[in-house]
């Protein structure tokens, strides 16, 4: 199996990493770029735990090859708090108390920004639709959802 | 303290900020210098011997640094009681269920292990299995434990008053069964564990967990190392929900590797590992009889509740008792018989989860309602009628200091339009109530406690030392902002340093839900203590009475002269001068009957104190389909005091999902033999977002006369209420009672069926 | 959970793409979002030594209406492209209600249509980890000679569970398939087998390129009725498109109706469509219809919930999904 060099742009930084074929995204954030704000929950695209933003878009870095992110945009949670602001979801999500034990928050804060960016005055059954591929089993979404409607309009 | 600028307030939790923006780390997060990685091998066999293991191929193997097998463990065993000794971490002769631990390696990298495992050639010797314990129960079953006659592994029998007097008082008496399936946890984060050694046989320890010092404890025993050797580090933990109390093969198996290859390793599970070797939650098969008067009093109670416990014991005695707890915790009972089993069978073992009980907890709920309409009482009525008070004496004899229970029921009637829409909504609509009561912490001995300590830097700051455990519900936030209450301090003005076995004192840990009433009681002693010595030190500075001072923002002040204060900083320095530096101390043992056990003596005190729940669930029946939607849920929960609400409603919102959608409608293992089918994210039915009900959350406050300015617990609202209100609904939306949790759609369709056909 | 080794080939052209697969025949796989077939090689259900990777071809990702010629939809266009489309919403509403019931949103951002289509079939006994299979001995699908699911069984039925086939295939749309040096076009319906060990009629050096639905749909009325215990996320346990067209005011004209998750592939319920043709829609001749389509149902139990449930199921979700159909003709 070929080793390959490959360019990534995560946060806006630009990484040269060295990744084997059959690594996952989610595994070179993890492992190489020690990003571990993306959380393994299953590994087979069923939890969401993994969430990155590809190209502005939520999708599964666990079902993502490393070599395909490859002259993409990728955000992690972790690039979303600039010159020490933090960005206004992750705000919202502190202020509504959306976070309990947090493992799902990466995600959902990331699934809202993307999701909002794209439909800033959603209705709560559309925001619900756009969470209802991450998990979480803390807080029955009902602060995560009242965080998505505060930070409607905002961004 | 009249005046509390944070506490019982709405404020941001202390965590929120790592988490929010990636910084948290958990376990499998986490790496180390020269750090291996661990795999374990898993038995394919639900039942079988072990003839041999021959691990010589995978020691070979380039990148393996340590094989373990059986033969590495001496043999020990571990129980959590020292009745309940049956399981080796790392089974040597028996295999009892698909997925026990049988091998493991640790290797370079992931790959390597992988690869290893797959050379470990083991022999077995295939049983004869055995999957329900009715089955077990039997003459001539498999027998699983040598120890265990008919495979039963605990049996509490519990009587109180004269039951058979009792029923033949009743005016009417009710018996039916209900059962439920086996559930899980499923915590977001799966398991995993991090074990770091050094030379001088420190043994480092992370994993998310509930309780580090009960872990530390059994892995001295286990291990054989002493107390102050085994340290279990803080670290952020998805979630815990009754299920990462005791001591699991993971951290004692990554030890023995860590010891064996004297390097850090780390192991994490995959999903379906997480499913199957950790921790499930029981199911249950329910026999109830109950007894009541006219006017819907009840007067005698008959239990019989057969629990499938799996191949091991784990927390059983404590399983095995608390679906009857939380019902005499709920209800006056003046004669009542229980007789818990706990069965052992060949399958995953199941140990205490937030939503413990549901065929027990939603059989009773649901069978009063059944009684209410036979006599023709209203269930709210029939709840008020039963419902515990204040002064109050359980059933084996707790006493009760405060309840807000007929006042949680009545709120929750009043705000959800009981009166309006019970048996009046349309066909497919309908309305139902559900109440529990729950012990606040339960005998663990010198464990049982919590104590902390506060010191104070040069600037004014402070670090709060508390044995406090937080596994996402928020119990770090709420010590903090309890010691910054009472110190005048800001949030962040107080560091916190929890949940490590070495450093902070003693503690049950986020286990039986004892946090905000045991935990947050001696942290807010120590920030007590330490305000005193802070105000006596001022008195001086400022030539006043210790009475006529107060803290706020970061001063002490005089009540009368508010412009008359110095900072903190300035007493805190001078009592360094002086050579008494200010250091808070304090701890909290509840009142409890020590010498209550759960199987040999329950009675006595059984908790310092008991908090109360109602329920009232709207849901939407598709008649054609079965499928059952909730749409409205109004809760209103006693929590003694709610030192943040925000953080009070979050638990009820989460539980609602847990208890309700999930564990009422969706939750359930599938089996072949003792084969999981949907040990998988995709196909064991977490709710997801689109799922939830609207969600009105109550709360009461009946001031608790012990608790931290009145607090007692919030966790474990709606999570185990839900069952009945839900299963009161459906039969008030369609007129059919589902006793088999979880109420599926194709349960539901059948019993319309039925109905139809009669 | 890793995924095994493999070599991974990112052609920037179909025909390059077909090279590929031409010169490494059995021993490669393509890749389109790599959201089944990449959860299928963790659990090691499949271990190719190539993944010919489709994402970056430009020319597999398109949506193309007129009037005349009718819809062509890329193979690779993402479910989320197809469902924000507007013209599919309009005039194809059964298949963007199909495609918008798959999964949820982000997984629909990543899958494609052609790897919708080209789904494995599912069992509980298959989709599994390679230690949970090692439990027990090998099925059909697997290589062996026994089914766990219908004890005695002689092949294997496991379910052919997408969501956007049975919409397609109600519409009577047909698929290109290419291979390299030549292309063929086959109606949709005959992409699939009904063997639960190989449901798919495509050879390893074959793409499926293109579905094409002919113009005549677009004034077609139909609904996707999909049954699942959660709101997101699950595949089908039961599945229903229906699609009718109208003669006159009253009349139904044409009525097709495409049954998932009940079989080992999409089935097409020709004898509930035949009732409806040329009758008017009345409560009676619904219930027939449902009552036909429930007659070639064959759940068995291997997805989850229980099959004689799910067989009921097929009479509700195809008397609604004729009413939902007829209402938007
Ligand atoms: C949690 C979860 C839930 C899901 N729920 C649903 C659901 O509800 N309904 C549903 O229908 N699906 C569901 N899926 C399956 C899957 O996500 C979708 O069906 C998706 O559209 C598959 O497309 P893909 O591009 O990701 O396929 P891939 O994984 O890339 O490919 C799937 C298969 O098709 C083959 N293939 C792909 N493209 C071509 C081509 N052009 N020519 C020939 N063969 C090709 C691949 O070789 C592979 O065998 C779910 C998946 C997950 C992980
Ligand atoms: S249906 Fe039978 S043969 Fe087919 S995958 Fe399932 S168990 Fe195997
Ligand atoms: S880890 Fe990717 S979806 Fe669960
Ligand atoms: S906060 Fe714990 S999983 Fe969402």
């Amino acid at each position: 199996m070929e080793k390959r060099l490959i360019h990534l742009s995560v946060n806006g930084d630009e990484y040269d990493v060295v990744v084997r074929p059959n690594q996952t995204l989610l595994e070179v954030l993890r492992e190489d770029l020690e990003l571990t704000g993306a959380k393994e929950g299953c590994g087979e695209g069923a939890c969401g735990t993994c969430t990155v933003l590809l190209e502005g878009k939520p999708v599964r870095s666990c079902l993502t090859l490393a070599v395909e992110a490859q002259g993409k945009q990728i955000e992690t949670v972790e690039g979303l708090a600039s010159d020490g602001e933090l960005h206004p979801v992750q705000k919202a999500f502190i202020e509504h108390g959306a976070i309990q034990c947090g493992f799902c928050t990466p995600a959902m804060i990331l699934t809202t920004k993307a999701f909002l960016e794209e439909n800033p005055n959603p209705s709560e059954g559309e925001a619900r639709r756009a969470i209802s591929g991450v998990v979480c089993r803390c807080t029955g979404y009902a602060k995560i959802v009242a965080a998505m409607m505060a930070t409607a309009g905002e961004l | 303290m009249a005046e509390h600028t944070l506490v019982g307030h709405r404020v941001p939790r202390i965590d929120s900020l790592d988490k929010a923006t990636g910084q948290a780390r958990y376990t499998a997060d986490l790496t180390l210098p020269r750090m291996l990685y661990g795999k374990v091998l898993r038995s394919p066999h639900a039942h079988a011997r072990i003839l041999n293991i021959d691990a010589s191929k995978a020691e070979r193997l380039r990148g393996v640094k340590a094989v373990v097998t059986g033969r590495d463990t001496a043999g020990v065993r571990w129980g959590v009681f020292r009745y309940t000794r049956d399981q080796q971490l790392l089974t040597g002769d028996k295999v009892r269920y698909i997925g026990e631990d049988v091998a493991a390696v640790a290797a370079e990298d992931e790959e390597t292990a992988m690869e290893a495992l797959e050379l470990i050639e083991v022999d077995y010797e295939v049983l004869p299995a055995v999957f329900g314990p009715l089955e077990a129960m039997q003459e001539g079953a498999p027998q699983i434990h040598d120890h265990a006659e008919n495979n039963i592994n605990i049996h509490v029998p519990i009587e109180v008053g004269d039951v058979e007097k009792g029923f033949k008082k009743s005016y009417h008496v009710r018996e039916d069964r209900f059962v439920d399936s086996e559930y899980t946890y499923c915590q977001t984060e799966p398991y995993a564990v991090l074990v770091n050694c050094d030379l001088s046989g420190n043994l480092e320890i992370w994993t998310p967990n509930a309780s580090p010092h009960t872990k530390a404890k059994a892995l001295s025993n286990l291990l054989e190392m002493p107390l102050t050797k085994v340290k279990v580090r803080r670290i952020c933990t998805g979630g815990a929900f009754g299920g990462r109390s005791d001591i699991f093969p993971g951290e004692f198996i990554a030890a023995l590797m860590a010891l064996k290859a004297a390097r850090p390793v780390k192991l994490v599970y995959t999903r379906e590992e997480s499913f199957t070797s950790v921790r499930q939650a029981h199911s249950m098969i329910v026999d109830l009889k109950t007894g009541v008067r006219k006017d819907g009093t009840l007067l005698a109670n008959e239990i019989k509740v057969i629990m499938d416990g799996g191949a091991y014991s784990s927390t059983g005695p404590i399983a095995t008792s608390v679906p009857f707890l939380v019902w005499e915790e709920t209800y006056r009972l003046p004669n009542v018989r229980f007789n818990g089993y706990r069965v052992y069978t060949n399958k995953p073992v199941r140990g205490m989860y937030r939503c413990h009980g549901r065929a027990f907890l939603g059989g009773l709920g649901m069978q009063l309602d059944m009684i209410a309409e036979e006599l023709g009482i209203d269930p709210v009525e029939m709840r008020l009628r039963n419902a515990l008070r204040t002064g109050d004496t359980q059933a084996t004899g707790s006493k009760i200091i405060s309840c807000g229970l007929s006042e949680a029921l009545q709120q929750a009637a009043e705000k959800s339009g009981w009166k309006e829409k019970r048996g009046k909504l349309p066909f497919g609509k309908g309305i139902g109530m559900g109440a529990n009561g729950m012990m606040v912490g339960f005998p663990m001995g010198i464990r049982g406690g919590s104590s902390a300590m506060i010191k104070f830097n040069e600037d004014g700051g402070a670090t709060l030392i508390s044995g406090v455990v937080d596994t996402g519900s928020g119990n770090d936030s709420m010590v903090v902002q309890i010691a910054a209450d009472v110190l005048g301090l800001k949030m962040e003005d107080v560091n916190l340093v929890s949940a490590d076995s070495e450093i902070t004192p003693l503690d049950q840990g986020a286990y039986s839900q004892a946090a905000a009433f045991v935990s947050a009681n001696a942290a807010m002693a120590a920030a007590i203590d330490a305000r005193e010595q802070i105000l006596n030190i001022a008195s001086d500075m400022l030539d006043a009475t210790v009475e006529e001072l107060g803290l706020r923002d970061g001063y002490v002040y005089m009540k009368e002269r508010p412009e008359r204060n110095i900072w903190m900083g300035k007493a805190i320095r001078k009592a360094l001068m002086d050579d008494t530096p200010i250091m808070g101390r304090g701890s909290y043992m509840p009142k409890i009957d020590q010498t209550r056990e759960w199987v040999s003596n329950p009675k006595g005190q059984q908790a310092g104190t008991f908090s109360f729940g109602a329920v009232v669930a709207e849901v939407e029946v598709d008649a054609e389909t079965g499928q059952v939607r909730v749409s409205n849920v109004t809760g209103a929960h006693d929590c003694g005091f709610a030192i943040n609400p925000m953080a009070v409603e979050g638990q009820l919102e989460g539980s609602v999902a847990s208890g309700g959608v999930g564990a009422t409608l969706l939750e359930e293992h599938y089996w072949d033999g003792g084969q999981m089918l949907n040990a998988s994210m995709l196909e064991y039915k977490v709710p997801l977002s689109v799922d939830m009900p609207q969600i009105t959350p109550i709360i009461v406050e009946s001031m608790d006369p012990e608790g931290p300015f009145g607090a007692k617990e919030a966790g474990l609202w709606g999570s185990m209420n839900m069952f009945q209100a839900i299963g009161n609904a459906i039969y008030d939306a369609v007129g059919v009672w589902i006793k088999d949790f979880p109420i599926t759609p194709d349960k539901v369709l059948a019993a319309l069926e039925e109905r139809n056909r009669d | 959970m890793r995924l095994p080794k493999f070599e991974h080939l990112q052609p920037e052209s179909l025909e390059e793409a077909l090279e590929l697969l031409a010169e490494h025949g059995e021993q490669a796989k393509v890749i389109a979002g790599g959201t089944e077939l990449l959860v299928s090689m963790k659990h090691g259900l499949l271990a190719p030594s190539y993944l010919v990777n489709l994402k970056e071809i430009p020319e597999l990702n398109f949506i193309a209406y007129d009037g005349e010629g009718g819809l062509r939809i890329g193979a690779l266009t993402k479910l989320a492209t197809l469902i924000g489309s507007p013209v599919i919403q309009e005039s194809f509403a059964v298949l963007s209600r199909a495609a918008s019931l798959v999964a949820a949103p982000p997984l629909q951002q990543m899958g494609t249509l052609a790897g919708n289509l080209c789904l494995d079939t599912r069992c509980l006994y298959y989709n599994q980890s390679r230690f949970w299979r090692q439990a027990r001995p090998r099925c059909y699908k697997t290589g062996g000679d026994t089914c766990h699911v219908v004890k005695g069984g002689n092949r294997c039925l496991a379910a052919y569970q997408g969501d956007v086939a049975p919409a397609l295939i109600a519409l009577g749309a047909s698929v290109k398939i290419a291979k390299k040096g030549a292309d063929r076009i086959v109606p949709l319906a005959d992409l699939y087998t009904g063997k639960g060990e190989r449901p798919l009629a495509l050879q390893a050096d074959e793409v499926l390129v293109e579905v094409q639905v002919a113009a005549e749909a677009a004034r077609w009325g139909g609904d996707y009725q999909k049954l699942r215990y959660r709101g997101a996320m699950d595949f089908p346990l039961v599945g229903v498109a229906a699609v009718v067209s109208r003669d006159g005011l009253d009349t139904i004209a044409r009525a097709s109706l495409v049954l998932t998750a009940v079989s080992t592939a999409p089935i097409l319920a020709e004898e509930a469509g035949r009732l409806l043709q040329g009758q008017e829609l009345t409560d009676e001749l619904v219930a027939q219809a449902a009552g036909a389509a429930y007659e070639v149902a064959r759940p068995v139990n291997n997805i989850g919930s229980n099959p004689s449930y799910r067989r009921k199921m097929v009479r509700v979700l195809t008397k609604r999904a004729i009413r939902n159909a007829w209402v938007r003709e």
